[in-house]
């Protein structure tokens, strides 16, 4: 997968990916960009002294690297991102086997999965896949020391807090 | 600008006003709605640029996350916003993702020219419209783009707003205006008007002495003062000029007057001798018509030798009076003018008076000629006047009298003079001058010395010329003195001194004459050749003084006897002759009777009577070819023969 297609994949969002120009993208590449935008709406607690958004892909090497492309040179809130596995601000994990990695995250890192029921298991934000489109799912209780924009909230199913 | 200084001072002022008002109105009512409207319009723009920027951000995650329903969730914000009609939410690649639009509002396409300018701009104003391009961006990536139409209908409240104002404005900016036109009116405008007219009525001359009255104590007060001031100034300098104007023209006609009236040509040059001006009597002096006078020289007008001293007094401007010329006119006939050269301070002309002299100088000859002839009279002259005053005499009155001039002059005759005879007959004199116009005769009057001088003395009536009432009286005094002593001598020359009767000389003389009178050719002549008888008797005895009247009172007897015409001469002694110079020859007996028998009678001489008798000789003669000689001879015989008969008789002869 080339990088400028990538960029195309950014630059073409929002037509949903049951459109049948986003059908040619596979589900990693699209998964990737999701994490990557999920970033933006997210405000961390101790958002000012970070100086780089760490993101964590610890199980998937394929969405890493599709990360690390589409991350690179881009910046969130001027922080620059980087994908790695110390400090994770967001962690995203695609086996039940890294549900760990939540706890080991403490409640810094924003936890991002396609596991099903993953909101249940302790996971704020699920991606789920509802007639051929990603919508996120997110338990409010289980958000750690950050926020979540409520722009995102609004395309979000929210479940837990005090809604 | 030339239109303006065409204008009336009221639209000057009013126009103006206008305009400045018009123009600060229009702008500011402009500049007020351009405000408000960039005001409203970058409001509503900001607004809805605000509104659909938070949509916009609220919009991200519907569009990342492909959710529709949420977009048109949060598009229906713009619900909040009345002014907005539509909007759509378009993905980066051109798809309408979600839409709002306002209940009841049917939202326009845009134009051509607007897509162009939405796309450049973000941004269109249509007329009813605002359409806006808002992009959706996350971190500097544009997802997605929202295209709002704003209805302007906000805009009408505006223009409602700014008409409303503009009206209120308007009517303030009236309604100011005409106060300030009525008080421009009232304080500039109206004076000024009065003022004007004031004084177009004076220059038309419509108005006589009205002033104007000051409207307010201001500039424009002063100014109808000051107006008022300079009429009535004016005023009294009208009548001063006026009255220096008809005192001019009063003069000016008098002077016209008199040089058109005086007899003198009065002639003006200018330095090169050119005639300028003229007056009447310059044609008559010249006589030529003044259209010959106009323009040609002066020096022109004279012919004459001595023509010098004009072309002198010309070129050196020397002045001169009273020279006289002869010249020839116009006609060749000679006149004599009198000149007179003036130089006059006008533009260096000069002046010539001309004056005819032709007939006063001949006049003057003949008044010189009278009064020489007056003066140098051997006879006398005496004038007086109608009151008997002398008025003049000339210097023969007083040789003739004795009385100077001076004891003459200014005084009456009859006071002076004695008078004897003139006294006596001044009133027959003064009768006849009166009836006939002259009275002569001969007068005595007395001498300043005494002795009587014989006048021969003419008396004339002169009537003054002016007034026929008034006449003088002129005595032409003759001296009679030398004629009286020749007549004296003449008479003793040819007279007897001791009867009276004519001699022998008077006798030849007269004799002499009556032979070559041809008027008495046809008649006869006689000579009685007479000689007393018994004188000497006569004379021895009484002595010579009775022999003396004896002869006296034959003399007598003998002139009763004769004509005229006839002639009774004493040649010596007792011989007397009878001439009778017509006469015939019968009748000449009879005579010859009467005088023998009238000398017969008795001379009664101091209480004697004393006889003397006379012998006759004629000789009668029928043609007179005879001698004188032979005829006083022929007579003298018939004496004698008569004297020899025997006396006391008379013989006649006769010869043919």
């Amino acid at each position: 997968m080339s990088f400028n297609r990538l960029i195309l994949l950014i630059s073409l969002f929002g037509v949903g990916f049951a459109s049948p120009a986003l059908a040619k993208f596979t589900p990693q590449q699209v998964k990737a960009v999701y994490i990557y935008r999920i970033a933006s709406f997210v405000h961390w607690t101790r958002d000012a002294q970070m100086p780089v958004i760490n993101i964590c892909v610890p199980d998937d090497s394929e969405i890493r690297e599709i990360l690390e492309n589409i991350t690179k040179d881009k910046e969130i809130r001027n922080k620059p991102i980087l994908v790695g596995s110390q400090n994770c601000d967001v962690l995203y994990i695609s086996k039940k086997e890294s549900l760990n990695m939540i706890d080991i995250s403490q409640k810094q890192a924003i936890s991002i999965s396609d596991i099903h029921d993953f909101v249940e298991l302790g996971g704020v934000i699920e991606l789920t896949t509802l007639g051929g489109r990603i919508k996120p799912k997110v338990n409010l209780n289980n958000v750690g020391e950050f926020t979540i924009s409520s722009n995102f909230l609004r395309v979000a199913d929210i479940v837990g807090g005090d809604k | 600008m030339n239109f303006l200084n065409n204008m009336s001072l009221k639209s000057k002022l009013i126009l103006p006003i206008v305009i400045f008002t018009g123009i600060i109105f229009i702008s500011s009512q402009g500049y007020a709605f351009f405000n408000a409207f960039e005001t409203q319009k970058e409001n509503l723009v900001n607004r809805v640029s605000v509104l659909t920027k938070g949509v916009a951000y609220n919009l991200q995650a519907a569009i990342l996350f492909n959710d529709s329903l949420s977009a048109t969730e949060v598009l229906d914000a713009f619900s909040a916003d009345s002014d907005v009609i539509r909007v759509k939410l378009y993905t980066a690649n051109g798809q309408l993702f979600a839409m709002y639009e306002r209940e009841g509002a049917t939202a326009p396409v845009p134009t051509e020219k607007e897509r162009i300018e939405i796309r450049e701009n973000k941004l269109s104003i249509g007329n009813e419209h605002i359409f806006l391009l808002v992009p959706i961006e996350i971190e500097g990536d544009t997802i997605a783009q929202l295209r709002v139409i704003i209805s302007k209908d906000s805009f009408q409240q505006l223009y409602n707003s700014v008409l409303t104002n503009s009206s209120i404005f308007l009517v303030l900016l009236i309604v100011s205006g005409m106060v300030l036109y009525k008080t421009v009116d009232k304080f500039i405008v109206g004076p000024v008007y009065n003022l004007n007219v004031g004084m177009n009525a004076f220059i038309n001359r419509k108005q006589k002495g009205g002033n104007i009255e000051p409207a307010a104590d201001d500039e424009i007060g002063d100014l109808v003062r000051a107006f008022n001031t300079m009429l009535d100034r004016l005023s009294q300098r009208e009548q001063q000029v006026a009255y220096t104007l008809d005192k001019l023209e009063e003069e000016k006609s008098f002077a016209n007057e008199v040089v058109e009236t005086v007899k003198h040509a009065l002639v003006v040059v200018d330095e090169k001798g050119v005639i300028v001006h003229f007056n009447g009597a310059t044609c008559d002096v010249f006589r030529c018509t003044s259209a010959f006078l106009k323009g040609i020289h002066f020096v022109d007008l004279i012919d004459s030798d001595d023509v010098d001293f004009i072309h002198q007094a010309l070129a050196q401007k020397l002045e001169f009076t009273d020279r006289q010329i002869w010249n020839n006119d116009v006609f060749k006939q000679s006149q004599l003018l009198q000149m007179s050269c003036t130089k006059l301070t006008k533009r260096r002309q000069i002046l010539f008076s001309i004056q005819d002299i032709t007939e006063v100088d001949a006049a003057l000859s003949k008044q010189r000629l009278a009064a020489g002839v007056f003066e140098n009279s051997q006879d006398g002259l005496m004038v007086t006047d109608q009151d008997d005053v002398i008025t003049m005499v000339n210097p023969s009155v007083t040789r003739l009298l004795g009385y100077s001039q001076e004891a003459l002059l200014g005084k009456k005759p009859v006071d002076t003079f004695e008078w004897q005879q003139f006294c006596s007959l001044m009133p027959t004199i003064k009768e006849s001058v009166t009836q006939y116009g002259q009275w002569q005769g001969e007068i005595w009057e007395k001498h300043l010395f005494g002795h009587k001088v014989p006048m021969f003395v003419k008396v004339s009536r002169i009537n003054s010329r002016e007034d026929h009432d008034r006449c003088d009286f002129v005595y032409i005094l003759s001296d009679l003195s030398s004629v009286k002593e020749m007549e004296r001598l003449e008479y003793l020359a040819h007279h007897d001194s001791l009867t009276g009767l004519a001699n022998r000389a008077l006798l030849y003389r007269v004799l002499d004459d009556s032979l070559k009178d041809e008027r008495e050719a046809k008649n006869g002549l006689a000579l009685l050749y007479l000689d007393l008888d018994g004188f000497k008797l006569v004379n021895d005895t009484y002595g010579h003084d009775a022999g003396d009247e004896v002869l006296k009172q034959v003399a007598e007897r003998l002139l009763s006897q004769v004509r005229s015409k006839d002639l009774v001469a004493r040649l010596s002694g007792d011989e007397f002759v009878v001439l009778l110079t017509s006469t015939d020859k019968k009748s000449i007996p009879v005579l010859a009777d009467r005088l023998i028998s009238l000398i017969n009678q008795d001379v009664v001489y101091r209480g004697r009577v004393l006889n003397v008798g006379a012998s006759i000789g004629v000789h009668y003669v029928d043609k007179r070819s005879l001698p004188m000689d032979e005829l006083i001879k022929a007579a003298d015989t018939a004496m004698y023969k008569a004297k020899s008969q025997g006396k006391g008789q008379f013989v006649l002869s006769e010869s043919n």
